[in-house]
């Protein structure tokens, strides 16, 4: 049932779902909310800021319920809407800003971990100085979607996603190795850990644009 | 750079630079590319294994059809 979102999808002839569609419709909704704040965090780096931006997201799917085809897959809906909002506040600001992960980076959950040679603080530091286009297209890839449906859900074609996928984790690669430039200073305790973050990220996320 | 470099970090950035630009072994690369997947799924899913924060309540309860003098 959970095919991949086309992106003509639910600009066809909506309907007013009955009554057990739209109920399933909301639990479906709070089912999501893990993932939309996960999402989220991945594209903004800042709680709060991915919180917000999780909280319009369900509001604007909740207004636009009757766009939704039930039926369809409901997670790729959702991240539609909330890159979406994501990209348009974002064009709003008319600033390029790149936040570091705060304090999921920090988070004592994630400290101590690694995963083969590889510190997940250090990655994640690394991952926040990507471009956003290479961002969504690795996280979504990385578990949650085929490249097909991250393809839908960023609007472009699969062999874009694959690129920017594979340009992504050789940057990456490249920078926990200290093989392009060096990542910015882990903070012990960080008020404002996009601070030293921002002062390098953006002149690297400026030159390699997606 | 030298005072970047993590004292107990597991990349040694020396080692790196010891090392030229020589390319890795495919199965390195491979292992590598492999923890970077994992690495990013393993920090998705720790965001979502988070417990929903407050400011979501009135929110939810709006999309479970409830007034707030339900709750």
């Amino acid at each position: 049932m959970n095919r991949p979102l086309e992106a003509h999808e639910h600009q066809d002839a909506p309907r007013p779902m009955t009554k057990e569609e739209e109920k399933t419709f909301r639990a479906g909704l709070v089912e999501m909310v893990p993932v939309l704040r996960a999402f989220a965090r991945s594209l903004c780096g800042k709680r709060d800021l991915a919180d917000d931006l999780a909280q319009e997201t369900l509001a604007k799917a909740l207004q636009a319920r009757d766009k939704f085809r039930p039926g369809t897959n409901l997670k790729a809906w959702l991240f539609v809407i909330l890159r979406n909002e994501f990209y348009s506040n974002h064009r709003r600001a008319k600033t390029v800003t790149n936040y570091a992960a705060a304090e999921s980076i920090h988070s004592d959950a994630m400290e101590p971990e690694q995963h083969a040679s590889l510190d997940l603080s250090d990655l994640m530091r690394a991952f926040n100085m990507l471009p956003f286009e290479q961002k969504e297209a690795l996280i979504l890839t990385a578990g949650e979607f085929s490249y097909d449906e991250a393809a839908a859900i960023c609007g472009c074609a699969v062999g874009t996603i694959k690129s920017r996928v594979s340009r992504a984790r050789k940057r990456l690669e490249s920078l926990v190795e200290g093989k392009d430039g060096v990542l910015p200073a882990r903070s012990e305790h960080p008020e404002d850990p996009t601070d030293a973050f921002f002062k390098f990220g953006r002149s690297v996320t400026e030159k390699a644009p997606g | 750079m030298a005072d970047k470099i993590r004292e107990d970090g597991v990349v040694s950035a020396e080692g790196v630079a010891r090392a030229g630009t020589r390319t890795p072994k495919p199965q390195t690369h491979r292992a590598q590319q492999k923890a970077i997947t994992q690495g990013l799924r393993k920090f998705f899913d720790t965001v979502a294994s988070e417990p929903v924060p407050d400011e979501f309540m009135a929110l939810l309860q709006k999309i479970d059809g409830k007034k707030e003098s339900d709750a």
